[in-house]
C-alpha cells in the first residue's frame, strides 16, 4: 500500500471545512464587517483642508494649545504628536477621508472582529469531527494523528487567509468605486515603534503578517480548546473572550511582571503597535517570539491529546 | 476453507476508570470467514471493536492482524483493516462521490475506481446527493462501497443491520457474502439480530461482561439442541453420566446436540430407567446461549 501523503489529508481537510455553508455564511458576516469602515468614514465631517499638509499643521496646534494633551503627556499623544511631525517635517500628505488608504487604514481597527470569525471556523475545523461523530471512523483509518492535526492547522490558517483577503478585497473594491482608486497611490504614516511611512500596499502587507502572527498563536489555542472539550461551541467562546478580555485582565495585573509572558498580552498587535504597550520592554519582536513558543506548546499538547486519549 | 489466522488477540485486557470492562480476552480469526460478535448491552462488543481500532488505549495483550502486531507497527496493522462503526461514518454535507473520495485520496485510489464502486453499490443515481439525505439503507450501501473500495483484508462492522429495513438487509447480506468470495477478505459483525447473524455468519461468538464466554461454528454444528425436562434431574445426570453419553446440563434440564442418534440413545436409557420425560424441546443453539447470557 501507497505511504499516507499529508497533501491528501489537507485536501480532505480544506473540501471538509471549504464546502460547507457555514463557511459562506461566515464569510458573508466578513464581507458586512468589511464595509463598515467604508460607512463610518463616509459619514465623517470632512474639513475644508482634508488631505492637506495644513490639516496636519493645525491638528499640531491644536494638540498642542489643549492643555489636557500637554499635560497628560501620554505615549498615545506622543505618537500622534510625532506622526504629524514627520509629515509636516518630510511634505507627506495625510490621505483624503474619502479614499481608500483611509478606509484600509481604518480596517485594521476592525482586525478583532475577523479574529472572531477565524476563532470560529477554527472552533468549527478542530471540534466538528467529534461532535458529529465521525472521529472514530477517521482515526481508526492508518493515519498519523499529528499530520491529521497539521492539515487542519493549516487549513484553518487559510481560512483566516481567506477572511483576511476577503476583506481587503471587498474594502478596496468597494471604496474604490466609492471614492477613486487613485488613493492606491497614498502613504500612510503611521507608528510601530518609530514613525513609519509606507504606502497603502505595503502597509496593508504589514499590518497583516502581525495580524496573522496573532491568528496563528490564537488558532493553536482554539484548536487546543476544542481538542480538550471536544466541542466546538465552548472552544469558539473561550477563545473569542480570552482574546478580547485576556489583554484587559492582564492589565488589572500589570504590576505581576512575569505576566507579559502569557499570549494573551501579546496577541494584539494592533495595540502594541500603535505604543500602548502592557508591560515595559514589549516589542514587536517579543510578542512574535512568546506567540510562536505558545503556539509550539499548544500544538505539542493537541497532538498529544489526539495521540493519547481515548475516543469513544 | 483456508485456516491462516489473519486476526489474533491474547490476553487483551482495558479498564475504563476503575472498571475492567475487557478482561484477557483472546481470540483468532481464520481468513476469508464471516464472524458474528453477539453480546448482551454492555457486553463489551464495541468496547472490543474501538480497541482493535486503536481508539481505546488498552492496558495490556497482543493484537495482531495478518502478522502485523499492533504494537510494533500500529499505522500497518490498521492498514489491515476497514471499520464501519454503527455510529457516523460519514460526512453528511458531502456528497456521496466526495465521501468516498475522501476515503480514495488516503489509499490512493482513482476517481475512476471510486466511480465503479459506487455504480457497484447502485448509488450510481445519486453521486452528487448530500449523504444527509441518504436512508439508513444508502448508507450501508455506501459502507459496503467503502469496504469494496478499500479492500482491507478484515472488515469490521459494529451493528451494521440497525435502521436498515428487511429489503436492504437481504441486500447487505448478499453483499457481505459476494465481497468475502470476490476478495477473500474477513468479515467480523456486531450484532443484536441472531437470525441475521446465523444466516450470514460461519462463525459466531459469544460475549459477556468482557469475556468471550461461547461459540459456535455454523459451519459443522447445526446450531440446534434439543432440551430434555424429567421428573428427576438428580438421578437423569447419574445415570447419563454412568452410561458416558455425550450431553451437556444447563440448571435441572439435559441438553443434547443436534445429533438424534445421541438423543435416542439418552430417551432409551431414562425410560429404561422409569424416568418419566415431562417436555422435550428443540431450540436454536445461538437462541440457547443467548438467553443464557442475558439470563445471567
Amino acid at each position: 500500500m501507497k505511504k499516507i501523503k499529508g497533501i491528501s489529508l489537507l485536501v480532505n481537510e480544506m473540501i471538509k471545512f471549504f464546502s460547507g455553508n457555514f463557511v459562506m455564511i461566515l464569510l458573508v458576516i466578513t464581507m458586512l464587517i468589511a464595509i463598515l469602515p467604508i460607512f463610518i468614514v463616509y459619514n465623517t465631517d470632512i474639513p475644508d483642508d482634508d488631505g492637506t499638509l495644513d490639516s496636519v499643521i493645525s491638528q499640531l496646534q491644536v494638540m498642542g494649545d489643549n492643555e489636557q494633551f500637554s499635560t497628560n503627556n501620554n505615549d498615545e499623544y506622543n505618537h500622534e504628536v510625532s506622526i504629524c511631525r514627520y509629515m509636516v517635517d518630510n511634505n507627506v500628505l495625510p490621505p483624503k477621508t474619502l479614499s481608500i488608504s483611509s478606509v484600509v487604514k481604518e480596517l485594521n481597527i476592525y482586525f478583532p472582529f475577523f479574529m472572531i470569525i477565524i476563532i470560529i471556523g477554527a472552533g468549527k475545523i478542530f471540534a466538528d469531527e467529534y461532535t458529529k461523530g465521525t472521529i472514530m471512523s477517521y482515526f481508526s483509518r492508518p493515519l498519523q494523528r499529528w499530520k491529521v492535526y497539521c492539515a487542519k492547522y493549516i487549513t484553518a490558517l487559510c481560512f483566516a487567509i481567506t477572511v483576511i483577503i476577503v476583506s481587503l478585497i471587498v474594502s478596496v473594491v468597494v471604496s474604490g468605486f466609492m471614492f477613486g482608486f487613485e488613493g492606491l497611490s497614498d502613504h500612510i504614516v503611521y507608528y510601530d515603534e518609530g514613525v513609519k511611512c509606507d504606502g497603502v500596499l505595503l502597509y496593508v502587507l504589514k499590518n497583516n503578517l502581525y495580524n496573522m502572527i496573532s491568528v496563528l498563536g490564537i488558532t493553536s489555542m482554539v484548536a487546543l480548546g476544542a481538542i480538550l472539550l471536544e466541542n466546538g461551541l465552548f472552544a469558539t467562546c473561550i477563545g473569542s473572550l480570552l482574546y478580547f478580555m485576556g489583554s484587559s485582565v492582564v492589565l488589572n495585573f500589570s504590576k505581576y511582571n512575569i505576566l507579559k509572558y502569557v499570549l494573551l498580552s501579546n496577541v494584539q498587535f494592533q495595540i502594541t503597535r500603535a505604543g500602548t504597550v502592557l508591560f515595559e520592554g514589549m516589542t514587536n519582536t517579543f510578542s512574535i517570539v512568546i506567540v510562536t513558543i505558545h503556539c509550539v506548546v499548544f500544538s505539542l499538547i493537541s497532538v498529544i491529546l489526539y495521540e493519547k486519549r481515548n475516543i469513544g | 476453507m483456508n485456516t491462516e489466522s489473519v486476526l489474533k488477540i491474547e490476553n487483551l485486557k482495558l479498564t475504563r476508570g476503575k472498571k475492567e470492562i475487557i478482561h484477557n480476552m483472546s481470540l483468532s480469526i481464520e481468513k476469508a470467514q464471516i464472524i458474528g460478535l453477539v453480546g448482551p448491552n454492555g457486553a463489551g462488543k464495541s468496547t472490543l471493536i474501538k480497541t482493535m481500532a486503536g481508539l481505546l488505549k488498552k492496558d495490556n495483550g497482543k493484537m495482531s492482524a495478518c502478522g502485523v502486531d499492533y504494537d510494533s507497527d500500529k499505522i500497518e496493522y490498521l492498514k489491515k483493516f476497514q471499520f464501519c462503526f454503527d455510529k457516523a461514518d460519514f460526512y453528511n454535507e458531502l456528497s456521496c462521490k466526495e465521501n468516498l473520495m475522501q476515503v480514495g485520496r488516503i489509499f490512493g485510489c482513482s476517481t475512476k475506481e471510486i466511480g465503479e464502486v459506487i455504480e457497484n453499490v447502485g448509488l450510481g443515481d445519486r453521486v452528487n446527493d448530500a449523504v444527509s439525505s441518504f436512508s439508513f439503507g444508502m448508507r450501508q450501501r455506501l459502507n459496503i462501497a467503502q469496504i469494496l473500495l478499500r479492500r482491507a483484508d478484515i472488515n469490521v462492522m459494529d451493528e451494521p443491520f440497525n435502521g436498515v429495513d428487511p429489503e436492504g438487509v437481504v441486500q447487505f447480506r448478499e453483499s457481505i457474502k459476494k465481497i468475502r468470495d470476490e476478495l477473500d477478505c474477513t468479515f467480523l459483525i456486531s450484532s443484536h439480530l441472531l437470525s441475521e447473524l446465523r444466516t450470514l455468519c460461519d462463525k459466531i461468538i459469544f460475549i459477556c461482561k468482557g469475556d468471550i464466554v461461547d461459540s459456535v461454528d455454523l459451519e459443522s454444528d447445526e446450531g440446534d439442541v434439543y432440551i430434555l425436562n424429567t421428573d428427576d434431574s438428580f438421578r437423569s445426570f447419574s445415570l447419563l453420566d454412568n452410561a458416558h453419553v455425550d450431553y451437556s446440563r444447563q440448571k435441572d434440564s439435559i441438553l443434547v446436540n443436534n445429533d438424534d442418534c445421541n438423543l435416542n440413545t439418552i430417551l432409551k436409557i431414562l425410560i429404561e430407567n422409569d424416568v418419566v420425560i415431562k417436555n422435550i424441546e428443540r431450540c436454536n443453539k445461538i437462541e440457547r446461549i443467548y438467553m443464557e447470557l442475558i439470563g445471567d
